[in-house]
């Protein structure tokens, strides 16, 4: 931002907060003693931020494992695959299990283009990652 | 770039891609290209024939995407880090990417075919 008021900078670091809401939906919800973390939308540069605090925030509380639950995200980049690897190690440092459900489309493809699917537990769907773990 | 690929009848997944692709060396221009300083990126989008073309341009240091080494993705877990995916995510997102140094600018052209 080519900008140097100090007001309109607030301005326009809120308008990017709601902006990042509106494009990334962030759930939790318990399922048989497994924390699923669903998203939906898109996962990038703009929008990873929340979600590597939110993410943080409910592996720190040590619910057990972690379900990521990526069937309703339509987009991801290498900033938001970042921030999902930071969430696998930051799990496994817990001692939690850390694993990721319903890849579909581009962000199954930008996965596998990754190596991702080597690195990380995939599963179809959240409940045949809960039913094999 | 939304308005112009609709205009073209491009498919939604492949303008996701060209997204993906822009992204990714945004990114890359605004961490490196001009060294934690200001800069500027210009954005041009055309269409040539089918294909939807977008030309990125930066006055920051030389860097050629077309030149550096793809990450290795056969490493685990540990020793992964991020440097890198975002180029070849870049490459593999677009049907034709070229670089060209234009005087003191950076020029990246993406094009898809719709």
């Amino acid at each position: 931002m080519a900008t140097f008021d100090p007001q309109e900078r607030e301005e326009a670091g809120r308008s990017m907060a709601t902006r990042a809401e509106r494009l990334l939906e962030l759930s939790e919800r318990d399922d048989q003693g497994w924390s699923v973390l669903a998203l939906k939308g898109r996962l990038d540069s703009v929008t990873v931020g929340r979600f590597t605090e939110r993410c943080a925030a409910w592996i720190d509380a040590g619910r057990g494992n972690v379900v990521l639950d990526l069937s309703g995200l339509d987009y991801v980049s290498s900033a938001g695959l970042s921030s999902i690897l930071g969430a696998a190690k930051r799990a496994q440092e817990r001692n939690a299990r850390f694993v990721v459900a319903g890849l579909k489309g581009l962000v199954k493809e930008v996965f596998a283009i990754s190596g991702f699917e080597t690195v990380l537990s995939i599963f179809p769907d959240v409940e045949s990652a809960i039913t094999a773990s | 770039m939304t308005g112009l690929a609709a205009e073209m009848n491009v498919p939604a997944e492949r303008v996701a891609r060209l997204d993906l692709a822009v992204e990714e060396w945004a990114t890359n221009v605004c961490r490196y290209a001009y060294r934690g300083g200001n800069g500027s990126l210009w954005v041009a989008v055309r269409r040539d024939g089918p294909t939807l073309v977008v030309e990125l341009s930066d006055e920051g240091n030389p860097f050629d995407p077309t030149a550096a080494a793809e990450p290795d993705v056969s490493m685990p877990l540990s020793e992964r880090s991020p440097g890198g995916l975002g180029l070849l995510l870049m490459r593999r997102m677009v049907d034709a990417l070229s670089y060209r140094r234009d005087g003191h600018r950076n020029v990246v052209t993406f094009g898809v075919r719709s």
